[in-house]
């Protein structure tokens, strides 16, 4: 036998399979996709309760999905605490630094721990103090400010 | 992100359409070559949904509502992702040359480049002229795994050892809806099968490669 030419032989052979396994169209009925999960070695219904478990975290945790008027009522309120806009720029400081620890220990890591304070203006301190000092209050951690 | 926008992400059925992009990713990776026969970076079909997802809910794709269905968009860029996976440096690494890709009509080329260049050795060096038989030698190896891994893959199973034998006999041409004529099947039943085939063979072919290493 030539054996070139059974070599060939096995080359379209395989190749008309990949061709073949190129035209079979995605699992698309319910059951072909429950079928096609089982014989993966997933459990569909296990599928069903992680999904919807991850996008709810998901949802529950991204600032995008929160309302605007959730977010509303969220400026009101901190609108309401005063800013300290007579206190000095190393009073600002200190009382930030103050209640980022306080809220750090009370497990309310604050977004601005990482931010150089220094390279801030005294209104942007003021407008930071009066943020955190809303935080604290609604998350229920205690802080006293009188000594600046 | 805009308020019509937000209300279609958040009431989207995610529950039900979870499994669905499950599937679909654990189908178009099934579909793919990988080195070792896992994906790189330690990514399932799993995390590749649950990215593409936290990445869509977090604006970090965006998705445009009035562009078209939100389940197309994720399924879009699942596949878009998983390419990008399949042509990445850390699954090239270590993938053979007859795997290069998937597309049969690209195996004919780099066949057909190899036996070129093999038939002028006045114009290859004998480096490219060894190389060149290397690879003829490779792709015809690799046909034969895949072959044999039909064959083990349909072994015991009527349902599919009809398919395989059909082809490899060449008394159907290799599309679903000539099968279906020729077995007298719906056509459904014939992909289900072919499904089956694919993933069998393909599990079998990995762990062939493998243990020959």
């Amino acid at each position: 036998m030539d054996e070139n030419k059974s070599k060939r032989s096995d080359l379209d052979i395989a190749n008309e399979f990949d061709r073949l396994f190129n035209e079979i169209p995605e699992p698309e009925t319910d059951e072909e996709i429950r079928e096609f999960l089982v014989e993966s070695g997933y459990d569909p219904e296990a599928l069903k309760a992680q999904g919807r478990e991850f996008v709810h975290n998901l949802i529950a945790t991204n600032w995008r999905f929160v309302s605007s008027n959730e977010i509303d009522e969220a400026v009101t309120k901190i609108d309401e605490v005063p800013t300290r806009k007579e206190w000095s720029r190393s009073q600002l400081t200190k009382a930030i630094q103050k209640l980022s620890a306080a809220l750090t220990i009370g497990g309310k890591q604050p977004s601005l721990a990482f931010r150089n304070l220094e390279e801030l203006t005294d209104s942007d301190l003021a407008v930071i103090l009066q943020e955190l000092e809303y935080k604290a209050r609604a998350s229920g951690v205690d802080f006293d400010l009188s000594q600046g | 992100m805009d308020e019509k926008k937000r209300q279609l992400l958040n009431d989207f059925p995610w529950e039900e359409t979870y499994p669905k992009l499950v599937a679909f990713a654990e189908w178009v990776i099934q579909g793919k070559n990988w080195s070792s026969g896992v994906l790189p970076k330690g990514q399932t079909a799993e995390t590749i949904v649950q990215d593409v997802i936290t990445k869509t809910l977090t604006g970090k794709r965006n998705w445009d509502p009035e562009r078209g269905d939100l389940l197309d968009w994720l399924k879009w860029v699942i596949k878009s992702d998983i390419s990008h996976l399949a042509e990445s440096a850390a699954n090239k690494r270590d993938v053979r040359l007859d795997s290069l890709s998937n597309d049969p009509a690209v195996d004919q080329i780099e066949y057909k480049a190899g036996r070129e260049s093999r038939v002028r050795p006045q114009d290859a060096s004998p480096e490219e002229a060894m190389i060149a038989v290397e690879t003829e030698d490779e792709l015809m190896a690799s046909a034969r795994l895949k072959i044999d891994s039909l064959l083990e893959a349909c072994s015991g199973k009527p349902e599919l050892e009809e398919i395989v034998y059909a082809i490899s006999d060449g008394k159907c041409s290799a599309k679903p809806q000539d099968l279906s004529k020729y077995l007298g099947r719906p056509i459904k039943n014939i992909n289900q099968r072919l499904r089956a085939l694919r993933r069998r063979a393909s599990k079998i072919r990995i762990e062939a490669e493998n243990g020959r290493e």
